[in-house]
């Protein structure tokens, strides 16, 4: 008895496939640049499209670096029972100047007596008799030299107190344009006292400005070492709590206000409560977002489009070439080696499209960037897989024309001329 | 139990015929009336048969059957001794690649590629070794007097040349049974002289041979002529072997 079997199936070799695919895509170049154009173009817009993103991005985050906090408080989160110290280390700024970031650094704070601080240009009565309008109530600030800096205080004339002044208790300070205006002092060429809680004090300085802290030019500053020396430490549970200033570059304040509390004291770092002013990052971060999901919504788009481009071309070439097909079918082709063939031939024109796309978009980004004098970001990872997206754009746009080619009955389609 | 593999040359039984058909019929969908019906044929291995029969008698069809594009709608189709019409079409068109080689009306050659592309093509799916198929089909170049335009492409051969092209590529395999659709009807006196002795050379060979043509000169050198197509709104294929 002889038992018949049907032994080796015809078989095609991943070699053979991508052998005949570029030997069909060489004989046929316009067909192959027509094919592919659609994957060049979906892919050069996808890169590009996500390159100016990231260069955009890195130009609204320097747009915005001229926003970004510069200043940092810290505060004790619970005030101290009664006055006894300040709670910060006597060489408190020259920590804090350690800090990488950090420009200046200071200590001050509102000088609460628990009555009303009268700040006059004469000494008033002791009783009885105050003239009324000769004192007015002004907010007096004591601090350290370090804090004039920490709060960029500008001076229209005069000069800020200094270590020595601090050093030696000297009774001066400085007037706020406010204050100084108020009390008629517009010129310190002679000497101008002030009485501040009937204690003379001497202007040295008018502050016209004060970036840091602008209620500075509505008040009258001491040294906090003559504060204390005259009125003894702050009173925190009247609200006289001290509070450090810090002022450091743009950018550098997230980091020192997560530094500083160490910094001021390893051991009570969380008994501070640290304070930064709203930053634009939230809006930057948004506006990149935005810009970002624009892009890649057009990036997705285009490639998409491309995609749709290369299985129209592949389908109408699969129906020209639907005899040849039909041949290869009909010398041992099962329909999964056409398949093959077609998935082969798109997915190269696809990695050939997404190669010289992914040119085209750096190209372009760098064009654009350089038109506009902008720094041009191209992230890595979106380009060097962009062929490969190519390639898997092209593998899929060949699946429904590789299904129709595998069904192509040979005898019904030898009976057409071979168009290749 | 002995194995024998059905995708190997077949050697030649004693009275085995190499193809039978019992009443086979192709009726194409969508059509009312069949292409080919009834028809009973049997080959024997080596012969040279010549189908006749006027244009639409079903000649192209009855290749298609016996060369596995077709299956046959209705009756029985044995190869050496296998039913083949039930088969999957995996092992239809590993009998097809393997067994059977094919020329067609048009020498249907791909124009831009070389001849030896061409040639190869045939083997392509057979035989895994590059090599191997370079030389099969280099030597069935030879055998069609062609070895020399190997290189050449296609587009550039004359039509008798061309046709010449396709029976080598139908024989690159070395196949068991030919199947030849009309290969002279578009070429001159000599040309298609060419190809008639080229087939005879070939059933000498070994090789069955199956010619659908009108070419008279085919019937005269073939063992045994059938018609097609004599029976009216059917088509049957009737002996008129010497």
């Amino acid at each position: 008895m002889i038992r018949r079997r049907i032994s080796q199936p015809t078989r095609l070799r991943a070699a053979d496939a991508i052998g005949e695919a570029c030997t069909v895509i060489l004989a046929r170049p316009a067909r192959a640049l027509v094919t592919s154009l659609g994957t060049l173009l979906g892919v050069a817009w996808f890169v590009s499209a996500l390159g100016l993103a990231s260069t955009a991005g890195g130009q609204v985050t320097s747009a915005f670096a001229h926003r970004l906090p510069t200043h940092v408080w810290i505060t004790p989160k619970r005030a101290s029972p009664a006055p006894a110290a300040i709670p910060y280390p006597a060489n408190l700024q020259q920590r804090l100047r350690a800090l990488r970031g950090v420009i200046a650094a200071g200590v001050f704070w509102p000088l609460r007596l628990g009555r009303p601080v009268l700040v006059s240009a004469l000494p008033q009565p002791a009783t009885g008799n105050r003239q009324p309008g000769a004192g007015r109530q002004a907010p007096v600030i004591a601090a350290s030299p370090g804090f004039l800096a920490a709060a960029a205080v500008q001076l229209s004339s005069g000069r800020p107190f200094s270590d020595w002044d601090q050093a030696h208790h000297v009774q001066v300070c400085l007037a706020g344009a406010v204050v100084a205006s108020a009390m008629g002092i517009t010129d310190l060429r002679r000497q101008r006292t002030i009485y501040v809680d009937d204690v003379p004090c001497v202007v040295i300085g008018i502050v016209s400005r004060a970036s840091g802290r602008q209620s500075v030019l509505r008040s009258v500053v001491l040294p906090s070492a003559t504060a204390i020396a005259l009125w003894g430490a702050p009173d925190e549970q009247a609200g006289a709590m001290p509070t450090v200033l810090i002022r450091t570059r743009p950018g550098a304040a997230d980091l020192v206000a997560r530094q500083a509390p160490l910094v001021i004291s390893q051991d009570r770092a969380d008994q501070f409560a640290v304070r930064l002013p709203p930053g634009p990052g939230q809006l930057r971060d948004q506006v990149i977002s935005t810009l970002t999901s624009l892009f890649y919504a057009l990036g997705w788009i285009s490639l998409a489009i491309g995609t749709v481009s290369i299985a129209s071309v592949t389908w109408l070439s699969v129906r020209e070439r639907s005899a040849e097909f039909g041949l290869r079918r009909a010398v041992g082709a099962r329909r999964r080696h056409i398949v093959a063939h077609i998935l082969c031939e798109s997915a190269i024109l696809g990695l050939t499209g997404g190669l010289a796309g992914a040119s085209l978009g750096v190209a372009v980004i760098i064009l654009l960037a350089r038109a506009r004098g902008w720094v041009p970001v191209i992230a890595p990872l979106t380009v060097l897989p962009a062929p490969l997206g190519g390639a898997a754009a092209g593998m899929l746009a060949g699946i429904i024309p590789a299904m129709f080619a595998a069904r192509i009955q040979p005898a019904e389609s030898l009976s057409r001329s071979l168009a290749i | 139990m002995a194995t024998e593999s059905l995708t190997q040359p077949i050697s030649r039984p004693s009275a085995q015929p190499l193809i039978e058909l019992r009443g086979a019929g192709v009726t194409y969908p969508g059509r009312k009336s069949p292409a080919l019906s009834g028809i009973d044929l049997a080959v024997r291995h080596g012969e040279l048969i010549t189908l006749t029969g006027p244009p639409g008698s079903g000649k192209s069809t009855l290749l298609s059957v016996v060369g596995l594009l077709l299956r046959p709608t209705t009756g029985s189709y044995l190869l050496n001794g296998l039913e083949v019409t039930k088969l999957r079409d995996k092992d239809r068109t590993a009998l097809r690649g393997r067994l059977i080689g094919r020329v067609f009306q048009r020498p249907q050659l791909l124009a831009s590629r070389s001849v030896l592309d061409n040639v190869t093509l045939a083997v392509l799916y057979a035989r895994p070794l590059r090599l191997e198929r370079s030389n099969a089909a280099a030597a069935a170049l030879e055998r069609v007097g062609l070895a020399h335009r190997m290189h050449s492409l296609a587009s550039e051969l004359a039509a008798g040349e061309q046709q010449r092209v396709a029976i080598a590529r139908a024989i690159a395999g070395n196949p068991s049974l030919l199947l030849c659709d009309d290969p002279t009807a578009s070429l001159d006196q000599a040309a298609a002289a060419q190809v008639i002795r080229l087939l005879v050379d070939l059933q000498k060979g070994g090789t069955t041979v199956l010619v659908a043509t009108r070419d008279q000169l085919a019937a005269a050198h073939s063992s045994r002529s059938l018609a097609v197509g004599l029976g009216g709104a059917g088509a049957f294929a009737e002996d008129f072997s010497p």
